[in-house]
């Protein structure tokens, strides 16, 4: 038997958070703050300041005005969590977003837009400010202060376990391909949903944790939600911000105005497809498709979403914010990224071709609303939870689709999760590690790498790309295309066996790759389990939401190395706000 | 792929685009104290390299012309299954509300 010291290089702490973006060091410094005796490390793939995703996209930070936070609760639950809301916890987070900015705002992070932030969202109390783009580094740089320690350039690959309580976590150096092995008491995992790498920067997710977790035996809910589709340029590939409210079909049809008498009789279907980020305009694109109406362009002229108030203070590509809303970083990463893009238009014509650009955003780790997963010792924050999490419904990650809740939820479950695990490793000793458990685990995460001959990471991926990227499989659902859809991913799976990685960062992408096959294979059975229609969960064969038979979750869970597939039972009875007790649809306006 | 330079005769050898790239495309040669752009490959344009240098010398080109994923049928993977209906139903309608 090979002893840890001889497998690679060893660690002990008290708490090991995997992943530092802005839950992983949110719950580090709560940590810290709740028991400072306790010792904390961070281990991520990326240096401190730079992981995760918060740090690519607007810095949105969304709160909810004091009284607002019943109205909140009702609407999310409402309308986008379509009754499989778990209200209780919902309702902790409504109460607590004020809280959570003057907890991050005292580690340093600066608010913009604090004195008139923008009221947000037309049908409930709803308040925007933003964060500049380096906001993790000013956490980072409070982590130091707090004697946090940081791994860098590490990819943990699994959860290390005694029966059913974590003891550790090990991966490799990114750098040097030695192996890692940290000993804790307990382990946050908060590295990150699963975008499938499709969305290239927008998808940072790669599903580790989910990955890891699943294996060990942690339980996952929602993933048949993590279906998030944005608006692309065919020339650029990236995000068309307001493409949504401006599209026409090849015949000049307006497919934006086709689409809004289908949108829930919801008057919110402002720019972005609404506040809430509306994820049916992809399914008029496709169908316009199959009735041989495509391609779909947006008309430039219309669209000035960029120019607008918010589009300069809150995703400012063109021009410059207003004083108050100016964030250096952001200012100059949305600069850039628009420039770019410039160079890629093959023309300039008015119409521009747009397609559905799948980001998936599964999040379908399981936790409680103290952040603990099934798994004793194995805490959650952050997107590899935020479905699991049950609190925003039937939506993809971040939770609920609302425009600003991604960083704020990060931040409300990483303080959370760090005071639950401190109260959790201030009262349990060390477990032992399995030597024997280790090894099989090292053998076979470093296959890949002994492997002579065999698949490129590359190739295998792109397959999976394929898979979840096409509309009819992961968008427009149907039982006949996702069992092939599932078929496909099972072959991918098969596939691994044979996947190469000649250098430590190409088995990075073989895990990765491991974690994106079983992260579909999870969307797919979950997906097929769900005979009805509800959220963002559209299905050809089974149009309608089934209150009787699917007001539950789907839970999968390995057993044996097969993927269970179960329904899960929700407490509705503890619950306030019920279909039976909606108020009469608002007129659309 | 996409393309990535900087001017080696201008870099103080900060770090800053190493501990940017959060993809591990950008490695560091200690002993040059300069940056090897390691893994081109897996660049995603996200401009942090580019941000963070402290001599705003670094340029990424993104390669628009690669290969983009299936957006609506899955061609390439299979054609043997059941085509999508035209006339869909309204998605979101609940008879319950």
């Amino acid at each position: 038997m090979t002893s840890l010291s001889e497998m690679g290089q060893t660690f002990e702490t008290d708490i090991l958070i995997v992943g530092h973006g802005s839950a992983g060091l949110c719950a580090a410094l709560s940590a810290k703050d709740a028991n400072p005796k306790l010792d904390v490390m961070t281990v991520d793939k990326s240096v401190v300041g730079f992981g995760g995703k918060a740090n690519k996209g607007g810095g949105h930070c969304s709160f909810i005005p004091e009284g607002g936070e019943e109205a909140y609760v009702e609407y999310q639950t409402r309308n986008l969590g379509d009754y499989i809301s778990e209200e209780h916890l919902l309702r902790d987070y409504a109460s607590n977003t004020r809280a959570t900015i003057e907890r991050v705002e005292g580690y340093g992070v600066q608010f913009y837009g604090k004195e008139k932030p923008f009221n947000a969202h037309p049908m409930i109390p709803w308040s925007m400010m933003t964060v500049d783009l380096d906001f993790m580094q000013v956490l980072g740089r409070q982590c130091r202060r707090k004697k946090v320690r940081h791994l860098e350039k590490v990819s943990i690959t699994d959860l290390l376990t005694d029966g059913d309580t974590i003891v550790g976590a090990m991966g490799f150096s990114m750098l040097t391909g030695e192996v890692i092995i940290i000993k804790s008491k307990a382990v946050i995992m908060a590295n990150g949903g699963q975008n499938w790498r499709i969305m290239r920067m927008w998808s940072s997710g790669r599903g580790d944790g989910i990955a890891a977790a699943y294996r060990a035996g942690a339980k996952m809910r929602n993933a048949e939600f993590g279906s998030f589709i944005n608006m692309i340029s065919a020339d650029h590939h990236m995000v068309v911000y307001g493409a949504e409210d401006h599209l026409y079909n090849a015949k000049g049809e307006s497919l934006t105005e086709f689409a809004r008498p289908h949108m829930k009789d919801n008057p919110n279907l402002g720019a972005l497809g609404g506040v809430d980020l509306g994820g049916n305009h992809a399914l008029f694109m496709f169908w316009e498709n199959q009735k041989g109406n495509g391609p779909i362009y947006q008309n430039k002229l219309e669209n000035g979403f960029a120019t607008s108030p918010i589009g300069r203070n809150l995703g400012p590509e063109i021009g410059t914010a207003d004083p108050e809303w100016f964030r250096p970083v952001a200012h100059d990463f949305w600069h850039r990224l628009h420039e770019k893009k410039q160079t890629a238009f093959k023309n300039d014509n008015v119409m521009q071709e747009i397609l559905p650009g799948f980001v998936g955003e599964c999040g379908p780790l399981y936790v409680d609303r103290s952040m603990a997963s099934n798994l004793k010792g194995l805490f959650a924050a952050g997107d590899v939870c935020a479905c699991g999490n049950g609190a925003t419904g039937a939506v993809p990650t971040p939770p609920g689709r609302n425009r600003g809740t991604g960083i704020m939820w990060s931040w409300f479950m990483g303080l959370r999760a760090g005071e639950s695990a401190a109260d959790y490793a201030g009262n349990t000793e060390f477990g032992q590690i399995n030597e024997d458990q280790a090894e099989q685990l090292r053998a076979d995460t470093f296959a890949p790498l002994e492997r002579v001959g065999g698949l490129p990471v590359e190739s295998v991926l792109n397959e999976l790309k394929d898979v979840m990227s096409a509309i009819e499989f992961s968008g427009w659902k149907h039982e006949a295309r996702m069992t092939k859809a599932l078929d496909i991913v099972l072959g991918l799976k098969a596939k691994l066996n044979d996947v190469v990685a000649p250098d430590p960062h190409y088995l990075m992408s073989a895990n990765e790759l491991r974690s994106g096959v079983i992260c579909a294979e999870m969307f797919y059975r979950a997906a097929l389990e769900r005979k009805e229609s509800r959220g963002w969960m559209i299905r050809e064969d089974y149009p309608e939401r089934d209150d009787v038979n699917f007001r539950k979750n789907v839970v999968l869970q390995d057993k044996d190395g097969e993927m269970s597939v179960t329904l899960e039972d929700l407490p509705i009875e503890t619950y306030k706000y019920h279909p039976d007790n909606a108020p009469a649809p608002v007129a659309a306006e | 792929m996409n393309t990535i330079k900087y001017e080696p005769d201008l870099c103080t050898g900060c770090k800053n685009c190493y501990n940017a790239c959060w993809l591990d495309v950008i490695r560091w040669d200690e002993e040059a104290e300069r940056p090897i752009f390691a893994y081109p490959e897996d660049c995603v344009e996200c401009n942090f390299c580019e941000i963070s240098c402290s001599e705003h010398i670094i340029k990424v080109s993104p390669d628009f012309s690669k290969t983009w994923p299936e957006t609506y049928v899955a061609s390439t993977l299979n054609k043997e299954i059941p085509a999508p209906s035209e006339t869909p139903a309204n998605p979101h309608s609940h008879p319950a509300e």
